[in-house]
């Protein structure tokens, strides 16, 4: 509690309705990365993208995408370049729903 | 603090996936990535020692690097100029053809302002680094090429990619821009890997109604499409509305180097601060001069192009009977999807076994980590190279 949610933030650009928690975003993300993991694999705030998950840079773009298109967000290159772990990425989506 | 090197953190560490995966390709036979031609013999032939080989991924779209004008004019401009111009275009690099060159490219596409570079790869790198500063918005297209996004990494501009070809979703990313600083979008006429081309027209709409430039990368595209090779911004009737227009000598011009024209003529002041402009020697004076001479090719030579799509209508639809599905429509690249790393690798060995010689295209150079048997057809292409190509690909889906 504490931030201010940005006018229009929580619901994306198809009308629906989204939580903006970062602990939903965390699952939102793991549903992203879901086509480039191997099944059952878990995802948790600490874990570093392209270590302990193996996924590559490449797909890493197609999931910020997704991300973006599903939160009616833009995430600069330049601040995913420098993301490493997933509580970052999950960092920096919300850091864009609040103002 | 070492005794020696062993102990040292090794800088070769972060290559270690990369040489495992050099690994796997190499053991597949032929080394796709490092292979050598002894010999070229044409615009269609080369010679790997004692084989000779049909080309069929060289981007030599119009088949002009062993063209007589342009021949000549590398041979005149050695005898002239010399072999290099050991300098910057600021200081001593600048020579008679290096502004006739300009002066004809802008004449050519109707623009206020004219630059070449030393290389394509330049070309970009030096525009939007100097065009997009600290506090502006550059928005490309996901599927750009290398030199897109290094320029966006050089420059100290906001990047925002958008999905590929999709000027819906660029509107939405621009809505959600500030108002402050300015905007530009790239995007690219004909993309180089999957051979499909961009909705011009509708970026153009997109970008002017939200304030933005449009900047076209036409490198793949200039001398095949388009009012007398002008490209697709030509063939879409929207040249005259493009903000900026690059391009690159290294394909239909048959040489290397690469320009920018804009319809803005204050573009010229970045000739004072472009970083990849500036501290680079200038294109040699042969490659400066087959470039001007290819110039004069793709503006007065139609059969070329004639020749070029007949050429490409013929390979697409024998390879689509053959049991192929190319990525794209018919064009001067034919990217065929294969269903993985390994299967790819081994067709493109047994093509160039077979004589045949087209590009392989693996992850992470392609879009959506495909794998690519990448072909190129150009005009110097016979009916029956095209004929040879296309039986050698049918063995291959016959087994």
């Amino acid at each position: 509690m504490g931030k201010a949610v940005r006018e229009g933030a929580g619901v994306n650009h198809t009308g629906d309705k989204v939580s903006t928690d970062k602990a939903d975003i965390i699952l939102r993300i793991r549903e992203a990365m879901t086509p480039f993991l191997a099944p059952g694999t878990a995802i948790t705030e600490d874990m570093k993208i392209g270590s302990d998950i193996e996924i590559d840079s490449v797909d890493v773009f197609d999931v910020v995408m997704e991300l973006e298109e599903f939160y009616d967000i833009s995430l600069p290159m330049e601040t995913t370049s420098e993301i490493q772990t997933i509580g970052e990425l999950a960092g920096a989506v919300e850091q864009q729903l609040h103002v | 603090m070492f005794d020696d090197m062993q102990a040292a953190p090794s800088i070769f560490r972060k290559f270690d996936t990369l040489f495992s995966r050099r690994e796997a390709v190499m053991s597949a036979g032929e080394q796709p990535f490092g292979l050598r031609f002894d010999e070229i013999l044409s615009a269609t032939r080369a010679r790997i020692g004692d084989r000779k080989i049909l080309l069929a991924g060289s981007n030599n779209y119009l088949g002009l690097t062993h063209s007589e004008p342009c021949l000549d004019a590398a041979r005149d401009a050695l005898e002239t100029h010399g072999t290099a111009t050991t300098g910057s275009r600021l200081a001593n690099g600048t020579y008679g053809l290096h502004e006739a060159l300009e002066r004809d490219l802008a004449a050519y596409f109707g623009a206020a302002a004219s630059l070449i570079f030393t290389t394509g790869y330049q070309a970009n790198l030096a525009a939007i680094s100097a065009l997009a500063g600290k506090g502006d918005h550059l928005l490309i297209d996901a599927d750009s090429h290398a030199c897109i996004y290094d320029a966006c990494r050089l420059s100290e501009a906001t990047t925002i990619r958008f999905r590929h070809n999709d000027p819906e979703n660029l509107e939405r990313r621009l809505a959600r821009l500030p108002e402050e600083g300015a905007r530009m979008v790239v995007v690219e006429g004909l993309y180089s890997m999957l051979g499909d081309v961009a909705p011009l027209d509708e970026f153009v709409d997109v970008a002017h109604r939200n304030g933005a430039y449009l900047y076209v990368d036409e490198a793949h595209s200039v001398g095949c499409y388009g009012d007398a090779g002008r490209g697709v911004a030509s063939a879409q009737g929207v040249l005259d509305k493009i903000d900026f227009l690059s391009g690159t000598f290294s394909k239909s011009f048959a040489s290397i180097g690469g320009f920018c024209v804009s319809r803005h003529d204050a573009f010229e002041v970045i000739r004072l601060m472009s970083r990849p402009y500036l501290f680079t020697a200038s294109g040699s004076p042969s490659n400066v001069a087959v470039a001007h001479a290819a110039l004069n090719e793709i503006r007065t030579r139609q059969e070329l192009r004639e020749n070029l799509w007949a050429r490409a209508h013929q390979l697409h639809a024998g390879l689509t009977a053959a049991g192929f599905e190319p990525a794209s429509a018919p064009g001067p690249v034919i990217a065929l999807p294969r269903p993985d790393q390994e299967t790819a690798i081994a067709q493109w060995n047994a093509l160039l076994r077979d004589g045949i010689y087209v590009n392989l295209a693996v992850p992470p150079a392609t879009p959506h980590a495909m794998s690519l048997l990448r072909l190129s057809v150009s005009a110097a292409h016979t009916e029956a190279d095209i004929s040879q190509i296309i039986e050698t690909f049918a063995r291959l889906e016959r087994g």
